[in-house]
């Protein structure tokens, strides 16, 4: 029986590589992880962008007079994330001191969120970080891409009828449908192979411009890190593969099964803040998938070490996140299979 | 070797209050061409769809090739093509075949070569199945349907949309097909086509099984030929002829009687409607053809 999936899979790769749609996935994908990391390489050695990014522009000054001489203060994101808290504070009064602390505390909460520092700017373009943030990069996007082709790769079948030619040549159901959730696997690991090969080469292309800039290539624990962020790569790609096939399945059509996941994927994406912003919202957006693979992928992120940093992993975070994304695939897949099992099959849709 | 190759034992496909097929139950000899006759609606496509396994009878069982074999194994020594042969648009005629030969774990392109050969497309191998006319979507189609030597063929319309050139050609085919003990069931809304190539037939109607047996067997069964004839008093001549005890049904038809009686005692008819003052102005002995009595045993059905 498996040895029929993997001869029903080699077969659907077979169709799948002859067809237009897969290979403009890939561009897209590889064209959007491109910008990402070229933009990193314009961050870095690009004054405003650096500043930007690395949050040197954004700045809190604080003046106060105290017996007849000014005591001024003025800190930025990065002097923030880099120095900490500036020993000038001290020589505020006691009885001031609580409320600056107080302010700067705010200022970076508020206004530092999405400051990157310049060792985490340069290692987006440089290997092996890059390979790891490009993989990182595209489960930002991918989910979309994903969807599309594995809702595509059922869908299609229906519409063009050869759902029932395949069938009628004794290919068994659940072993067809194995084969295309296999197949759609099969895809992303491929894709994110792509992508890794293409953050290389533009790395290695960016270490060469002037000024350049060389990564760690003897750094094997990183290396290790690239390994594990492909892992959780294609476990985070996996519950789209699910729910692209689910969708198909159920409505038996490529194009609603992209419009209906896509819709849900949009509505995810705009339930997830709103369902933060509330108490009793957290608890149900900790069930969202897109919240989840957020939060799996977060952790992938490798940590810039820093003298007396720690680590931020985040174990009962992750581990649910894990058990999440795995409730989507298993619960999703079953439900394809059950209805893919049972339905009687009819002709073309003409989708 | 048994010879039954498709035994249905009361299968029904209910679709909610329709009930699309009814307690079907079908034998078809091995080595033979079956035809499934039917007005639209009357089940062919469903119970075509339920041997191959695509639908779900609501009751009764079936086995294909009479053994206990697991379907899909059963499966695989058949060939099909239901309704309008559907293929991988982007996907060139050879590749299509290539693809649905390899996913049953055989790859021999000489098979591909033959069969493209055989159905006439070898020159159009290498085009997209979306370029194809619905002529030569029947001949991939047939193409498919032979990969592996099936011992089994079910073909649903399968000179649909071809030319008359085409069509002859297809029939003649589907005849040779059926040697070395392969079946064949063939669905088609062509009724000449059926009595061309069938040797046995089941004809449905509403679901039902209405017929079923040789094609010589079921037109004889209605009393063999008829005699077509225009007398000087049609009515009168009706009046005689339903007398004579060796006579069957005597109808009019238009300006004709027409009278289920053998050919060769015609005279026996003309010397009866003379002794009666009634004379013959024209006779013709007609054989009773598959239409006439498909037309008979479904009523108001009309043809397929």
């Amino acid at each position: 029986m498996i040895a029929h999936v993997m001869r029903l899979t080699q077969w659907e790769w077979f169709k799948l590589r002859r067809r237009w749609m897969p290979w403009i996935l890939l561009a897209v994908a590889v064209v959007l992880m491109q910008i990402g990391l070229w933009f990193g390489y314009a961050a870095y050695h690009n004054e405003t962008l650096q500043g930007i990014t690395s949050g040197n522009l954004t700045s809190y000054g604080i003046a106060q007079e105290v017996d007849g001489e000014t005591i001024s203060l003025e800190v930025t994101c990065a002097s923030l994330a880099n120095e900490g808290i500036p020993p000038e504070v001290q020589e505020f009064p006691e009885e001031l001191r609580g409320q600056v602390l107080n302010a700067l505390e705010e200022f970076e909460a508020e206004s530092c969120g999405n400051t990157t520092s310049l060792d985490e700017i340069r290692r987006s373009f440089t290997i092996p970080g890059s390979i790891a943030e490009s993989m990182t990069v595209l489960v930002s996007f991918a989910p979309v891409l994903v969807l599309i082709l594995a809702a595509s790769i059922v869908g299609t079948e229906y519409g063009w009828g050869t759902l029932r030619t395949t069938l009628t040549r004794g290919s068994g159901r659940w072993q067809l449908l194995a084969s295309k959730i296999a197949l759609a696997l099969l895809a992303c690991v491929a894709a994110v192979i792509v992508v890794a090969i293409a953050a290389t080469v533009a790395s290695l292309l960016a270490s060469v411009i002037p000024p350049a800039e060389t990564g760690q290539l003897a750094d094997a624990g990183k290396w290790s890190e690239v390994a594990v962020n492909f892992g959780r790569a294609i476990y985070a790609l996996a519950p789209y593969i699910s729910l692209g096939v689910f969708l198909a399945v159920l409505t038996q059509s490529a194009a609603a099964g992209i419009a209906v996941s896509l819709g849900y994927y949009v509505i995810e994406l705009i339930a997830i803040p709103i369902l933060n912003s509330t108490g009793w919202g957290e608890n149900i957006a900790d069930l969202i998938l897109g919240n989840n693979v957020n939060e799996w992928m977060r952790q992938t992120v490798i940590v810039v070490e820093t003298p007396g940093g720690s680590s931020q992993a985040n174990q009962p975070e992750t581990l649910q996140a894990f058990m999440v994304i795995l409730a989507y695939i298993v619960v999703l897949s079953a439900a394809a299979f059950w209805i893919f099992l049972r339905r009687d099959v009819a002709g073309a849709k003409g989708d | 070797m048994n010879n039954l190759v498709i035994r249905t034992d009361g299968l029904t496909k209910r679709y909610g209050d329709i009930l699309a097929v009814d307690s079907l139950s079908l034998e078809v000899p091995r080595g033979h061409i079956f035809g499934l006759l039917g007005p639209n609606g009357s089940g062919k496509t469903t119970t075509m769809g339920m041997l191959l396994g695509l639908v779900e009878p609501t009751a009764g069982s079936f086995t294909l090739f009479d053994s206990g074999a697991h379907p899909l194994e059963s499966l695989r020594r058949v060939g099909a093509i239901v309704e309008t042969p559907s293929f991988y648009p982007y996907l060139s005629g050879r590749d299509n075949l290539a693809y649905f030969q390899g996913i049953t774990g055989r790859t021999d392109p000489r098979e591909l070569d033959d069969l493209l050969e055989k159905v006439g497309l070898a020159d159009r191998a290498g085009s997209r199945f979306r370029t194809y006319s619905l002529g030569m979507k029947q001949r991939l189609g047939l193409a498919y349907s032979l990969l592996g030597d099936p011992e089994l063929l079910f073909l649903d319309e399968p000179t649909n949309g071809m030319d008359p050139a085409g069509m002859a050609e297809v029939r003649g085919m589907i005849r040779s097909l059926a040697t070395g003990g392969r079946t064949v069931l063939l669905s088609s809304h062509l009724l000449h086509e059926v009595e061309q190539v069938c040797d046995s037939v089941a004809i449905l109607s509403k679901g039902k099984l209405i017929a079923q047996g040789m094609v010589k067997d079921l037109v004889s069964s209605q009393g063999g030929e008829r005699v077509r004839l225009r007398t000087t008093d049609n009515a009168k001549a009706v009046e005689v002829l339903s007398a004579l005890d060796w006579v069957g049904e005597v109808t009019i038809d238009g300006e004709s009687v027409v009278v289920t009686a053998p050919g060769e005692r015609s005279s026996e008819l003309s010397a009866a409607l003379g002794g009666a003052e009634v004379y013959v102005t024209e006779m013709a002995a007609e054989e009773m053809s598959l239409e006439q009595y498909f037309l008979d045993v479904t009523g108001d059905d009309q043809a397929a």
